[in-house]
């Protein structure tokens, strides 16, 4: 028995496009009311920005935010009070349990798939592909609503320097233009260094006669392909520029050492670096989190790291007076099982998760949904990606059923009928 | 499970296509003994007639030369061709070019690359054996057609044929549909028209009809097998489970022996079988009654294979014009007609009348007047893209980009041409992964920019010494004149202009301090020039 899911019927569209078209021109008040509650859309997604910590190969939520002691499943930490009145957390994050108050945990993620590949794939999307379209990734969706055409700095960029679980989402549909700056190699990207053997001079007049070429090329031509190439190029300055943007040297030693000498610490202060650049969005993976056996050793060692990082990084957002603006995620491609297995272990669990969200448009030291007394099932609340992903968008500013077109095809930014979770939206 | 989202939507659309299709038959065709390029410049400007639209001017030689050689081979013209076209003063002499271009190997290559390209959609390679050997022989699009869904891998013919269907077949849904945008022109995943009148005559049955052809196919170790056992059941939008027939797009069904419940003796039979399938590794034998070759049967006879015919046609006319005589490509019904139905019409069944002959079509596409307009529009506003009165910007390919670069490379070519072109081929494999696929609404990432402006890489391949390359040339010339002429010459496949001789030249001498460096950088901006980068 099959039932297919991922392509629409009738009833999730209400309107067609043809229909919304006519009913905007029969009705001049409600097109104009309608344009104009878009353009305040727009104007508030402005300035925005997203870090995504990526837990690359699934932390535990009993470890970090969704802890059980005492129940079978509880495994040997306690549970801390927060700076939210009823709200534990792991002890393994001291630091986030002081300064809750920006922060909102969702402990009801149900996303059905306990698959490395594919769980990554959905919680970097927000839903599967479906049998003809490749989505585009939080970060391409992203470059593209809060992108600027002419910006200096890069739209979207990814470190992940690890070698397990290199799942690298990309831009689907929106093409090379969204996809990601990767850093898989070093701290800074790949060709944004003049070569050697030019000099910076000669390295703007060559620039400069490609620029006379493009010129008379685009006299009598118009095409959106042909403005992306001029585009392209003369953006390539300005993210040259941006290379001190990676360079942690520009950076005082007090910051630096507030952070912390860890790679992931430097990858995430560079993030910050970014998004006050205007980067809109940043995903810093890290990996490691795979605890099939010592799921408790790995996660007393990998926790306090993640719990100092990132309290850090709000931190320092808040005093820069960044935090309103840029919203940081933490997420994995699913959690863990409650059950722990016979190396100690924890293995692949999607059915009852946790995620957090804090700063930017969320209500912070506020926790959504709830998971059973063992952890084993979502008892309130239950979400999937596509709600999560909703709730982002909206957070950001940004209309979650906002089309794409492929072709004439429409294609919202999430699956018809997906609702933000409000309980958590400022 | 979510019971809000069904693949009902597409039903309505194949209902009115299948009306379209009766409403085809009445169109009136010009007489099958007309020429292609005939038929199609006819067609095209009555259009224009019509609508009152002024079209651009005729390209100019090189860029008919430098457009169609991109086309066909997939790579820029070379200086010694370009001599020789631009010299021969025959009134038929493109019409002998493109003869010329269509009978090379590296037309062959490059169809088979282009082929590879539609079908797999990412890079993979694995068709390409069995590509280059069907375009090589001439095969007909209805035998490759055949010989993908049959797979037969013990036939020396045909192996490497597998290779399309065996990367979908873990998931039926996407090969569905995937069969059905690739050979039918038609995406059952599309979101459009539904609620369409005709919306209660047209059941899931039509998907899951498609589906049940592949229903009874399955993986083997490394290879595809078929079951004579199986069909398709599933949830209906509303009522119980049903069975699905075997049914094609046009609402034509089969009766397919093996459509009853197997019985106990019959399933034990089979596990046996296939258990000793897995043991011995090799190809296991086709099943008495193939229902992926009833449906290619079915999707070529006479009276449904309009989907057929008119899905490569328009895919072919998208390839060569830029802009499909309908698109999406894959949205081929009526709520969606194309802008030249007599036309498309005339074409597929040409193509059908000459046993779906690829390269004959492609020839007649590339030898009318329509295709050798220019790519300016001057003196107002451009025609919409369906009127084809402007030649439309092709980004380049990754393949075209890296085997152009670097041929750009060279000043002339010693020896076999075909050697000197397989070679740049395979050369720029390299630079050809930096590039992106195609696309809708085609970008250029900055990412490319970067690599063409920063990488070692990049400049340790693209200027190239040695006796024929163009770096080597240039710094023999005696004149900066002659090394303007002969940068623009190499790369962009034409003569250089006068303004750009004398910025060139201006170039190179207010870089004199280091000559070879300075060459390269004029290299390098024509090389990253937009006219580089487009088939324009």
């Amino acid at each position: 028995m099959t039932r297919r899911s991922g392509i629409c019927t009738p009833e999730d569209h209400a309107a067609s496009r043809r229909q919304f078209l006519g009913a905007a021109a029969a009705s001049g008040i409600t097109a104009f009311g309608a344009q104009a509650s878009a353009l305040a859309g727009e104007l508030k997604k402005q300035g925005k920005s997203v870090i995504m910590l990526w837990l690359a190969g699934g932390a535990s939520q009993l470890e970090t935010f969704d802890p059980k002691p005492g129940a079978v499943t509880g495994g040997p930490f306690r549970s801390i009070q927060t700076s939210t009145a009823g709200v534990r957390i792991s002890e393994l994050m001291p630091k986030l349990a002081k300064r809750l108050h920006d922060t909102c945990i969702i402990r009801s993620l149900n996303t059905k798939n306990a698959d490395h590949g594919g769980g990554a794939d959905l919680m970097m999307r927000g839903r599967r592909d479906d049998a003809s379209l490749r989505f585009p990734d939080l970060g391409a969706v992203l470059a593209r609503e809060l992108g600027a055409s002419d910006s200096k700095v890069p739209d979207y960029v990814s470190f992940y320097l690890q070698t397990e679980g290199r799942n690298f989402a990309g831009s689907g549909f929106l093409g090379a233009r969204f996809g990601p700056m990767q850093l898989s190699q070093g701290m800074t990207p790949e060709n944004l260094s003049k070569p050697d053997n030019i000099s910076a001079s000669d390295f703007a007049d060559r620039m400069a006669l490609r620029d006379s070429w493009s010129r008379a090329f685009e006299q009598g031509r118009i095409s959106s392909s042909l403005g992306s190439h001029q585009q392209a190029f003369a953006r390539v300055g300005g993210l040259m520029e941006s290379q001190k943007l990676f360079d942690l040297a520009g950076e005082s030693s007090k910051t630096r050492e507030l952070y912390g000498p860890t790679q992931f610490a430097e990858q995430v202060l560079i993030a910050r670096r970014l998004v006050e650049a205007g980067v809109p969005f940043v995903r810093v993976g890290r990996a490691w989190w795979d605890s099939h056996g010592q799921n408790f050793e790995t996660h007393q060692e990998m926790v306090p790291e993640l719990d100092h990082v990132m309290t850090t990084l709000l931190e320092d957002l808040k005093q820069r007076g960044m935090l309103r603006n840029t919203l940081v995620l933490t997420l994995s491609e699913f959690g863990r099982t409650p059950g722990i297995n016979s190396s100690l272990g924890r293995d692949h669990f999607a059915s009852a998760w946790s995620c957090s969200l804090s700063g930017c448009g969320v209500i912070g030291g506020s926790v959504y949904g709830k998971t059973d007394d063992r952890g084993d099932k979502v008892v309130d609340g239950e979400i999937g990606a596509a709600r999560l992903f909703a709730t982002i968008y909206k957070a950001l500013g940004i209309n979650p059923q906002k089309n794409y077109y492929v072709g004439s095809r429409p294609v919202p930014l999430t699956d018809p009928g997906t609702e933000p979770v409000k309980e958590v939206l400022a | 499970m979510n019971k809000r989202i069904e693949p009902l939507w597409f039903l309505p659309l194949l209902a009115v296509f299948a009306a379209g299709l009766r409403g085809a038959d009445e169109l009136v065709l010009q007489p099958a003994s007309m020429s292609i390029p005939a038929v199609i410049d006819q067609a095209v400007e009555a259009g224009w007639k019509e609508r009152g639209i002024r079209p651009a001017s005729p390209a100019d030689d090189h860029t008919w030369l430098r457009r169609v050689t991109l086309d066909l081979t997939g790579r820029i013209p070379t200086v010694p061709e370009v001599k020789a076209f631009t010299e021969d003063k025959s009134p038929n002499r493109r019409e002998i070019h493109i003869d010329r271009l269509i009978s090379s190997p590296a037309y062959v290559r490059h169809m088979a690359h282009e082929l590879e390209w539609y079908l797999m959609r990412e890079k993979s390679n694995s068709l390409l054996a069995y590509l280059n050997r069907a375009i090589g022989e001439k095969r007909g699009w209805d035998r490759i057609f055949r010989e993908l869904m049959v797979a037969n891998e013990s036939d020396a013919a045909t192996k490497g044929s597998s290779a399309y269907l065996k990367p979908k077949v873990r998931d039926l849904d996407r090969l569905t549909n995937d069969v059905s945008v690739a050979f039918f022109g038609v995406n059952v995943s599309c979101a459009q028209c539904h609620d369409h009148p005709l919306v209660q005559d047209w059941k899931q049955d039509h998907f899951y009809g498609l589906k049940s052809f592949f229903s009874r196919t399955f993986e083997v170790g490394e290879h595809l097998a078929e079951k004579e056992h199986g069909v398709v059941r599933f949830l209906p939008n509303k009522g119980k489970e049903k069975e699905a027939g075997f049914m094609f797009l046009t609402g034509t069904k089969i009766a397919m022996p093996g459509s009853a419940e197997a019985t106990k003796d019959q399933q034990k039979a089979e596990a046996k079988k296939i258990e000793e399938w897995k043991k011995s590794k090799t190809q296991p034998p086709a099943p008495t009654h193939s229902a992926r070759a009833r449906l290619v049967e079915l999707a070529l006879s006479a009276n449904d294979r309009d989907f057929f015919n008119k899905a490569m046609v328009n895919y072919l006319w998208y390839r060569m014009f830029g802009h499909g005589l309908v698109m999406p490509l894959d949205q081929m019904h009526s709520e969606n007609p194309p802008s030249h139905p007599e036309l498309l019409a005339w074409l597929a069944r040409d193509f059908a009348a000459h046993q779906y002959d690829i390269s004959r079509l492609i020839r007649g596409m590339v030898a009318s007047k329509t295709y050798a307009l220019s790519s300016r529009y001057e003196g107002g506003s451009a025609p919409a893209a369906n009127e084809f009165a402007v030649v439309r910007l092709k980004p380049l390919t990754p393949a075209q980009m890296g085997t152009s670069l670097r041929l750009a490379g060279m000043a002339t070519v010693k020896g076999d041409l075909d050697k000197k072109i397989e070679e740049a081929e395979r050369n720029g494999r390299g630079l050809a992964d930096q590039f992106p696929p195609l696309a809708d609404d085609f970008q250029v990432s900055v990412t490319e920019a970067l690599f063409m402006a920063n990488s070692k890489r990049y400049s340790g391949e693209v200027f190239p010494e040695g006796d024929d390359k163009l770096l080597t040339a240039m710094m023999k010339a005696a004149t900066d004149d002659v090394r303007a002429g002969l940068a623009v010459q190499s790369v962009l496949s034409r003569p250089a202009r006068p303004e750009e001789m004398s910025l060139i030249s201006h170039y190179l001498k207010r870089h004199g301090g280091d000559p070879k460096e300075a060459s390269r950088q004029v290299i390098w901006s024509l090389m990253a020039s937009p006219e580089f980068r487009f088939n324009y």
